[in-house]
């Protein structure tokens, strides 16, 4: 029983793993928070439910769409909100920016497709795989799966390609990279339209687990993963997905042996306790933490 | 046309705006935001409704609880946030706004998600008695020391660290009174609507603040006094389109942001207001 239930954590840990990702490489770039990241994620779920539940089509072609929607709405951010504020110098603006943006998008999803839940139902949707006498949807599986090839591709691009090195060099420091001759501007577009790839793509394979895309499903979900930044540290990657792992497994234990009304809030919590104990969050440094804008 | 503005809804709300506007400022005005002022409107309404209603306590001891208890709030949170970083405050302001919601959906007293009924209902006179306090005390608080040294952090952390001006502390402090007035425009919202549900303290509630900031200035508190006029008089205008109130406030921020960051009010516009009404002022002296 409790292996199960770990093993759930786990699975929903890899989800969180994703979306938290998507927020650490725009803070790990730009130092600023990307608050659309959690709309671009319930816009990963729309698109899933519009591509599989009103136009038919199977998982291989929703796959391709949603990727490419996902760079799309990132190069957006990227042009109407980050461009010209990021040179304001506070953190402040790029939020603000940003916060409008997923505005326009909640309210344009939730006025086209209606404010009542939009089912994805996939041919696996009630499939379980046993392992021993523990049985898992089949679904939470391939999420499981996907995270990880996600991770693995997102790992080779920073470190064994020359994009990822130009990426970093501009998360280090934009000033100099510009004078090796970098083009900075592509390099951010570059990293938006990858971190919500990762969006959509977390958003989508949230609906098929849910088995259902809502259009305020941004604000608790999608939020989720800033909060899982701040507890891994800021700037720190590995720090996220560990943070992602050991809140997926916190918030099924709380919903399994405490109260499901109190899980969405465990997270939170979380976040309260480690920045009261150890103020950098859990493989944060403090250099980092000084880029942040 | 002008009667569907002045009736005592419209007047509450517009007031509980403009308190909105300026509790969002406070922390603004030392360079420090708040994500979480949702969280804060809604412990002081909450505590509140639930004093007024279920325990019977006097309503004016409801409004001083509810304004301390957004005023610790906001205080605790914003010192654990920054312990590492300014930014790390307002994040720590909106755990304390989704913690909030989770719990008000789990306190069965209160009716759990489907919220109760808040009994005591205020009257327009004692909405904007508090709208008049509270500028009042923002107008004097701008001109006095503790203003001052808001507007000393804002301008740039690093010179006025070396003036000896420890910024963590008064970033606290500024939560401390900002979020005090945002309890008193939550505990007058819960009064003024009678109905309180955990759903009407989402993030939604923030955003609607710092619009109001954002669009009418932020250099002087009258930008957050214009802006929530000035975005309550047009949503009433434009009620026909409700549905679409948030995509109208996101393309506000955006276009207000690229276009003139300062907001509309400047402190120059504040400025050659003050001159325009002292030459009135004098001009009215030499012909009595």
């Amino acid at each position: 029983m409790i292996i199960q239930q770990i093993a759930n954590g786990l699975m929903l840990g890899s989800l969180y793993a994703l979306i938290a990702l998507g927020y650490a490489l725009v803070l790990g770039i730009l130092g600023i928070f990307n608050m659309a990241h959690a709309e671009i994620f319930m816009s990963g779920a729309v698109i899933g439910w519009l591509i599989i539940s009103k136009w038919h089509l199977s998982l291989p072609f929703a796959i391709p769409i949603v990727l490419m929607s996902g760079a799309a709405l990132g190069l957006m951010t990227e042009f109407f909100c980050v461009r010209r504020s990021v040179r304001a110098g506070s953190y402040f603006v790029p939020v603000a920016t940003t916060i409008g943006f997923g505005l326009i998008l909640t309210t344009v999803v939730a006025n086209w497709a209606g404010t009542n839940p939009l089912p994805i139902s996939v041919s696996f949707q009630y499939t379980q795989v046993r392992f021993g006498d523990a049985s898992f949807p089949l679904a939470n599986i391939i999420v499981l799966l996907t995270s990880f090839i996600v991770l693995g591709a997102l790992a080779y691009y920073l470190r064994g390609t020359p994009f990822g090195l130009a990426t970093r060099a501009v998360g280090e420091n934009p000033e100099v990279s510009q004078l090796l001759g970098l083009n900075t501007t592509r390099i951010v577009q570059l990293t938006f339209a990858i971190s919500s790839m990762i969006g959509t793509l977390s958003g989508f394979l949230f609906g098929i687990m849910a088995g259902a895309a809502h259009p305020y499903m941004g604000e608790v979900a999608g939020l989720k993963g800033l909060c899982l930044v701040v507890i891994g540290g800021m700037g720190s990657m590995t720090g996220a997905v560990i943070a992602a792992f050991i809140g997926g497994v916190a918030e099924v234990m709380t919903s399994v042996y405490w109260e499901v009304k109190y899980a969405d809030g465990v997270l939170w919590f979380i976040m309260f306790l480690i920045l009261l104990f150890r103020p950098l969050g859990l493989l944060g440094k403090a250099e980092e933490l000084q880029r942040l804008q | 046309m002008i009667d569907s503005f002045l009736t005592p809804l419209f007047l509450d709300l517009l007031g509980i705006n403009i308190l909105l506007g300026v509790s969002w400022y406070i922390p603004a005005s030392c360079g420090q935001f708040s994500f979480g002022h949702c969280g804060l409107i809604g412990v002081a309404a909450y505590l509140s409704g639930a004093m007024t209603t279920l325990l019977g306590v006097p309503f004016p001891l409801a409004i001083l609880a509810g304004m301390g208890i957004s005023s610790l709030a906001g205080m605790l949170f914003s010192a654990i946030g920054l312990k590492s970083k300014d930014a790390y405050a307002a994040i720590m302001t909106l755990a304390l706004a989704q913690i909030a919601v989770v719990a008000f959906k789990a306190i069965p007293a209160t009716g759990g998600v489907m919220g109760f009924l808040v009994t005591p209902k205020v009257t327009p006179g004692i909405v904007w008695a508090g709208v008049l306090i509270s500028l009042l005390f923002t107008y004097r608080l701008e001109s006095s020391r503790l203003g001052r040294t808001f507007e000393a952090i804002k301008t740039s952390n690093k010179v006025s660290a070396t003036l000896g001006i420890n910024a963590t502390y008064f970033k606290i402090i500024a939560f401390g009174i900002g979020g005090a007035m945002a309890g008193l425009a939550g505990v007058l919202y819960a009064h003024c609507i009678s109905w309180i549900e955990p759903h009407t303290f989402a993030v939604w509630l923030t955003v609607t603040s710092f619009t109001f900031v954002l669009l009418g200035g932020w250099e002087t508190m009258w930008g957050g006094v214009a802006g929530a006029i000035l975005l309550t008089f047009l949503l009433e205008v434009m009620r026909f389109a409700s549905a679409w109130r948030p995509m109208i406030y996101g393309v506000l921020i955006i276009a207000v942001l690229a276009f003139r960051p300062t907001g509309l009010v400047t402190r120059g516009n504040v400025r050659s207001a003050g001159r325009f009404f002292s030459r009135i002022n004098r001009f009215m002296l030499r012909n009595r």
